[in-house]
């Protein structure tokens, strides 16, 4: 069975290579990787004419004329893949080399799922496991009334949902059918909680692997940790309260 | 067969027995040795005898002076190999086997080490082999062995020095020493009274030294560098400007005018081995500041002590370091220093840049993470630690990361090779990478810049080196 790793990048010519190479390395050989660059202006480029004189037949390249943004990317990515799996990966992460099989695995019993992830600083170090947990599908969906008072109580967290979205993997016609929002939910890098938040409505099946399959990297220049918490916030309520409408 | 030679006046008799004991205890056993009694000395003969061994042959001259006595029993050696020995000295067990030994290459003339005194720690180390500093002063002991065919003879005629004479004559004639870590043997410290010892006189030493580099037609250079910790960096200048070479210079008699000192250290417990440099005599005194040196100022050297020598050496020493950061270091330590890169010689032909990209790679341990990440983000480029002996021109560029953010050797080196360089050194086509900033900006901008930079044309970088690295500034100085 074919898994497709798809990889949006920007601008992360330091590491993509990384990405790249830890897609190379699976466990599971039957894979395709993805790779959707986004108008970089860095030198991704030159590492791009290198990866592709390598003879590695499972590469497949785009490059958008201009900036497109990261859903875009991501949509753009599950569109031409043609795994039967998606995998979720993020250009500044790590897959673990048995990602693509555990991921095979978990997906013979539900419809999405998700794993640990182990945190790691720019240049790789280790700062600790993010252990996947279940997932409270009714808290998710509960409209945020009081963000204001959630954020002073510095419980931003449990609107997170817990899933490190570069652990994600799902069956190809779901990542079909819930393509990820693009404009500001895509700009405040909410995209992936969006996504999420509508699958559950919709009764998608979760599961979870307990397992670290990915290295996740901090660095100073995540979205994460650039954007404001409080435009986050006040998006996120307001897709919860047209969850609650449809409902 | 190996034939020691050793020559035999008013010797110390309980030393001279340790002397002949060690030598018939060495687990070597192929030798003969010639005792050489300089005059006679019955009980010298008396202790021959009580060994019994039939190795130990003595012959007597009248006496004549060491030199004489050596040629003496020169020509009773019959052995290929032959050392000249002293009655004082005691050798290691191993000794023989291992420098005889060396003589299995066809290149070698002779071998040498260096040695220890009795009942001292410690001892005068020797150094590699090099005709060009031998010539700035003799590093190898007398008592070493060569082949017989390269041997000169001593020459009677000079008053001091013989041993210097007749390794510069082996080497004149084209003789190669080879040079083994370690120490040979011990000696007897030596009399105040002998050439070796401390209350000679200056006049009569330089005499000496003066008869000896008229014999070899060797300069009298005025310019002395020296250098403890950086000394083949001290050689390499001291080639370029035309100077001598001394590791330490005040240790012996010298009439040298000027002193350059590469690399000079503060540090309480070493600081009397530079003390050379305040010798009121000189005309000039330079000192070279090193990043080791400059790292020991900001790191472990008291106040009081900075501001004590501050002032001795603002006063009557040039001080250079070699880029603006130092120089910031070390003003803001109290130092009156200037900027002068240490000059480097022009290697002359520039390589193209290989086709496949290869990067020299030297750091220091707490850029060790950071470069072992780097090296998986540019899997199109090769990264190899740096040593001494790789071919530069099989690269193209040096990657270098220093805690001390300055210019180093093997950056010059590169420079002026018109190879590249990635580096947090704020000088000219150094490719600079800003170190403090975040570490995740702080690796994006390496690794972009170096493949930027990897196979950059660098004939500007090279002519600016070229000019900025010639002797010429420094020359000016010294005139």
């Amino acid at each position: 069975m074919k898994v497709s790793f798809v990889i949006p990048t920007f601008n992360h010519a330091a590491w993509l290579p990384h990405a790249v190479k830890s897609c190379q390395e699976q466990t599971h050989k039957d894979i395709e990787i993805v790779i959707i660059d986004d108008f970089s202006t860095d030198t991704t480029n030159q590492y791009i004419d290198w990866l592709l004189k390598q003879g590695d037949t499972r590469i497949v390249y785009k490059r958008n004329e201009k900036n497109m943004g990261r859903s875009y990317c991501r949509n753009l990515g599950n569109k031409i893949s043609i795994g039967e799996i998606t995998c979720v990966l993020d250009s500044d992460d790590v897959a673990a080399p048995d990602r693509a099989i555990l991921t095979m695995k978990k997906l013979t019993k539900c419809q999405v799922c998700y794993g640990s992830a182990t945190a790691m600083n720019a240049i790789g170090l280790s700062l600790g496991e993010i252990t996947a947990r279940p997932l409270n599908v009714p808290a998710s969906l509960t409209p945020i009334t009081n963000w204001r008072d959630d954020l002073e109580k510095g419980i931003v967290e449990l609107r997170e949902n817990g899933i490190v979205h570069s652990t994600m993997g799902y069956l190809r016609d779901i990542a079909l059918k819930y393509p990820y929002a693009e404009g500001n939910i895509s700009d405040l890098g909410i995209d992936d909680w969006d996504q999420q938040i509508r699958m559950m409505r919709d009764g998608v099946i979760f599961d979870y692997i307990p397992d670290s399959i990915c290295a996740y990297r901090r660095h100073g220049e995540g979205i994460s940790q650039t954007r404001d918490p409080i435009e986050v916030m006040k998006l996120k309520a307001s897709i919860l309260e047209g969850v609650k409408c449809s409902q | 067969m190996v034939s020691l030679i050793i020559p035999v006046y008013r010797p110390d008799y309980e030393v001279f027995k340790k002397c002949l004991k060690s030598l018939i205890t060495q687990s070597f056993k192929e030798w003969e040795a010639v005792i050489a009694l300089d005059g006679p000395d019955n009980a010298a003969r008396i202790i021959v005898d009580g060994f019994t061994d039939k190795r130990l042959k003595v012959v007597e001259k009248a006496q004549g002076g060491a030199p004489a006595a050596r040629n003496e029993g020169f020509k009773h050696a019959t052995g290929e190999i032959v050392w000249f020995w002293d009655c004082d000295c005691v050798i290691e067990p191993d000794t023989c086997m291992t420098l005889v030994k060396e003589f299995d290459n066809k290149d070698v003339a002779f071998v040498y080490s260096g040695y220890k005194f009795l009942g001292e720690n410690g001892g005068i180390p020797a150094e590699p082999f090099d005709p060009w500093t031998l010539k700035c002063g003799n590093y190898i002991s007398t008592c070493f062995p060569m082949r017989k065919e390269a041997f000169p003879g001593f020459d009677e005629s000079l008053k001091a020095f013989q041993d210097w004479d007749l390794w510069l004559t082996i080497v004149e004639r084209g003789g190669k020493g080879l040079f083994v870590p370690g120490y040979a043997f011990s000696t007897k410290v030596p009399d105040a009274q002998s050439i070796s010892g401390r209350n000679f006189q200056k006049d009569t030493w330089l005499d000496r030294v003066a008869a000896v580099k008229n014999k070899h037609n060797l300069p009298d250079r005025k310019v002395c560098v020296s250098s403890q910790d950086h000394k083949a960096e001290g050689i390499r200048l001291a080639k370029l400007i035309d100077a001598d070479y001394k590791d330490v210079p005040n240790y012996k008699p010298n009439d040298y005018d000027t002193i350059i000192q590469v690399g000079f250290s503060l540090h309480p417990g070493r600081i009397r081995t530079f003390s050379g440099i305040f010798n009121q005599a000189l005309k000039k005194k330079i000192i070279f500041w090193t990043r080791e040196n400059i790292q020991e100022i900001q790191n472990t050297i008291s106040h009081k002590a900075l501001t004590s020598y501050t002032s001795a050496l603002n006063h009557s020493v040039v001080q250079f370091v070699e880029d603006l950061y130092a120089k910031e270091i070390m003003e803001s330590a109290g130092f009156k220093v200037a900027i002068l890169p240490m000059p480097l010689e022009n290697t002359g032909d520039i390589a193209p840049l290989p086709a496949t990209p290869k990067i020299l790679v030297d750091i220091t341990d707490d850029y060790r993470q950071l470069v072992a990440c780097l090296c998986h983000s540019l899997p199109e480029i090769q990264f190899e630690h740096m040593d001494e002996n790789k071919p530069i021109n099989d690269y193209n560029a040096i990657l270098s990361l220093n805690t001390e953010r300055t210019m180093s050797f093997n950056v010059k080196r590169m420079l002026l090779c018109g190879k590249n360089v990635i580096s947090n050194i704020q000088s000219p086509f150094c490719g600079y990478v800003d170190v403090n900033s975040e570490i995740g900006k702080y690796m994006s901008e390496l690794v972009d810049a170096t493949r930027k930079r990897v196979n950059k044309d660098t004939s500007a970088a090279v002519a600016y080196y070229k000019n900025q690295l010639s002797p010429n500034k420094l020359q000016e100085i010294l005139k």
